[in-house]
């Protein structure tokens, strides 16, 4: 009986290691679940004050931005500027100001996507195209008046235009082409219908050239970013949120 | 499972039977063993438990007992978002949740919660077949769901390229018209008009300018046309029959007299720069845009013809 003691010792052992190997996943289960719910629970913008939960989540959401957001984004989160695609590693938010809950709705109901929801108050209007915006009436510019109003935002830019140019840009801006109703007269964007700052030396479309800033006026932007709301559940969109606001520095300091 | 033992503890000569039998005898006594047996048990039993845990805590449908982490109310059965209702309560007060007092958060749960039994509600009365509102939303909805999946991916350049080929026209400068447009003053004789505008078309046309010109044969500048205008804007203004005339000339070349209800006029032109297409990469931005409307409007065609092709539509035969 000798050797029958020992192969019974042996299955104790390997069923042991089975038995181990089911109870960590449990336990790793439940946990993963109950964090899960925990990090739900949460308001979203208390997340990150909850440093334990807020690792998790981050963690999590690397995996769920690179499976769902980095074929527009990038994997390192720097966008496309040939495809109007922002970056989110910077302190410039096309709409709100980066906090956790904004980037949440953004997740979960997109940009210009098809929910109620969704952001979606103002597309940059095609000022070379004979009916420019679709939401209401605005009156197409000529070339030569686009070049003046290039000339005004370069101008901001810093750089040195034509003033005789800029003057007349400053009337286009202010009146026919009414781009202070939605950038602002100061040029500073309006960030809560997604209006960039033109005074500042970051571009969501181009890169900031007189070329690509005159192709912007002309052909118009409307970029989208897809709602992920019933594709992915409350949790990945909670983490994914958390990732993109590991990211990014929080909201410009008041000045 | 039951492995055969190893040689040098059989005896030498076993034959195939004595073989089977030692299996069977060992696969007997592997269940009689307690021990084992529990341990065998005791794993099935785990691992039953860990399937039927994960089962119930990701199944939709089974929690409608308790309040799931992502939500903030059940309405019957149905979730209010927490960040739905952090995101409602933002854009009523215009504070964040953590500002807001106790009685804002009240309202605005309540009125969330309200929505959803009114919403419920109407689907149990089917307002969609009786609402006609209430039918366009839907119509708006469905079309717009089904063209979500068109953006949820960057075309590629060929895709652009190709497409860009397909609808060459669309992409191009607008044209530019400027002029000056003259008429002969209201109420004056139509044959001297007429003399006068000829007259003058004839002295532009010899180089003099258009403004002393028109001075001297008492022209009115009309100013229908300020600066350059795009073509259609100058068409809008201008009306058909002069635009269409000025349209064909050069920079600097001048009309014949043409009569109008008003009068005759004659049109110099001071710029005319005619459309010009635009390449490909100058115009991408605008390919990109035009691009995915298209798309969404092929994928909401394609709904169309789906739902068709499964729905069974009698037509009356009047009508058909
Ligand atoms: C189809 C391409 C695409 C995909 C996929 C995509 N996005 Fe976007 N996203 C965009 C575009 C384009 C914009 C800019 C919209 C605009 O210009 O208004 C944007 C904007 C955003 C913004 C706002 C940035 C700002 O400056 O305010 C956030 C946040 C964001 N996306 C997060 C995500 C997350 C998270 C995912 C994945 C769950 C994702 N996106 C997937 C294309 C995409
Ligand atoms: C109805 C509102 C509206 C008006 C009017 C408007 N814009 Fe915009 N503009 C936008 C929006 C929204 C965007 C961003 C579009 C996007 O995210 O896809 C934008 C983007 C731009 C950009 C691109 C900035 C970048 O970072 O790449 C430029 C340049 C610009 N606008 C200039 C103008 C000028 C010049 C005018 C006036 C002739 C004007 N806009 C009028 C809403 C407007």
């Amino acid at each position: 009986m000798q050797m029958l003691r020992g192969k019974s010792r042996r299955w104790k052992l390997i069923a042991a290691g089975i038995a181990a190997v089911l109870l960590s996943l449990v336990g790793y289960l439940s946990y993963w679940s109950s964090t899960n719910a925990a990090m739900l629970r949460l308001l979203p913008d208390s997340l990150p004050s909850n440093p334990a939960l807020y690792r998790f989540a981050v963690a999590e959401g690397q995996s769920v931005f690179n499976q769902n957001c980095a074929s527009c984004h990038g994997r390192d989160l720097q966008g496309s500027q040939t495809n109007g695609v922002p970056k989110l590693t910077d302190r410039d938010w096309l709409y709100g100001e980066g906090r956790l809950s904004e980037i949440e709705q953004i997740a979960l109901y997109g940009i210009r996507s098809a929910n109620h929801r969704t952001k979606n108050l103002a597309d940059m209007p095609a000022f070379g195209r004979q009916k420019p915006y679709a939401r209401y009436d605005l009156a197409p510019l000529t070339t030569a008046e686009i070049s003046d109003i290039v000339s005004y935002i370069e101008l901001a830019q810093g750089r040195s235009p034509d003033m005789a140019a800029v003057k007349r840009g400053i009337d286009l801006f202010d009146r026919k082409g009414q781009c202070f109703d939605c950038h602002g007269n100061d040029m500073g964007g309006d960030n809560y219908i997604g209006a960039p700052m033109l005074s500042d030396k970051i571009w969501l479309y181009g890169d900031g050239s007189r070329e690509t800033i005159t192709r912007t006026i002309e052909q118009g932007l409307m970029s989208v970013c897809p709602m992920f709301k019933d594709k992915i559940s409350p949790a990945k969109i909670r983490a994914v949120a958390a990732y993109v606001h590991s990211k990014a520095p929080v909201s410009p300091p008041a000045d | 499972m039951a492995k055969p033992q190893p040689k040098s503890k059989l005896s030498e000569k076993t034959t195939p039977l004595d073989h089977g039998r030692k299996v069977a005898k060992n696969m007997f006594e592997w269940s009689t063993n307690p021990t084992r047996t529990l341990w065998i048990g005791a794993i099935g039993a785990i691992f039953g438990l860990v399937l039927a845990g994960f089962g119930l805590l990701t199944a939709k449908g089974t929690r409608v007992r308790t309040v799931p982490p992502e939500a903030v109310a059940m309405v019957n059965g149905r979730p209010v978002l927490m960040a739905d209702y952090v995101a409602q309560l933002e854009s009523e007060t215009g504070k964040p949740l953590a500002q807001a007092d106790a009685a804002e958060r009240k309202k605005v749960l309540n009125e969330m919660v309200t929505e959803e039994l009114f919403v419920q509600r109407g689907i149990e009365t089917d307002e969609p077949s009786v609402d006609q509102d209430v039918r366009n939303a839907l119509v708006n909805a469905v079309e717009t769901l089904v063209s979500v999946d068109a953006v949820t991916k960057l075309p590629t350049e060929d895709e652009l390229r190709v497409y860009y080929e397909m609808n060459r026209l669309n992409y191009s400068t607008l044209g530019v018209l400027g002029v000056k447009d003259f008429v002969a003053p209201a109420g004056s004789d139509p044959a001297t008009a007429l003399q006068n505008t000829q007259a003058a078309a004839a002295a532009i046309r010899a180089g003099t300018d258009p403004t002393i010109v028109a001075a001297k044969y008492n022209l009115r500048d009309t100013g229908r046309v300020i600066g350059g205008e795009l073509y259609f804007a100058a068409q809008i203004h201008l009306g058909k029959a002069l635009y269409s005339k000025a349209v064909a000339l050069k920079k600097g070349q001048v009309t014949d007299a043409i009569i109008q209800p008003d009068g005759p006029h004659v049109v110099f032109v001071t710029d005319n720069t005619p459309p010009v297409a635009t390449r490909f990469e100058d115009a991408r931005l605008q390919v990109l845009t035009d691009y995915k409307q298209d798309l969404q409007k092929r994928m909401q065609a394609n709904e169309n013809k789906f739902l068709r092709d499964r729905a069974d539509i009698l037509v009356a035969k009047a009508f058909q």
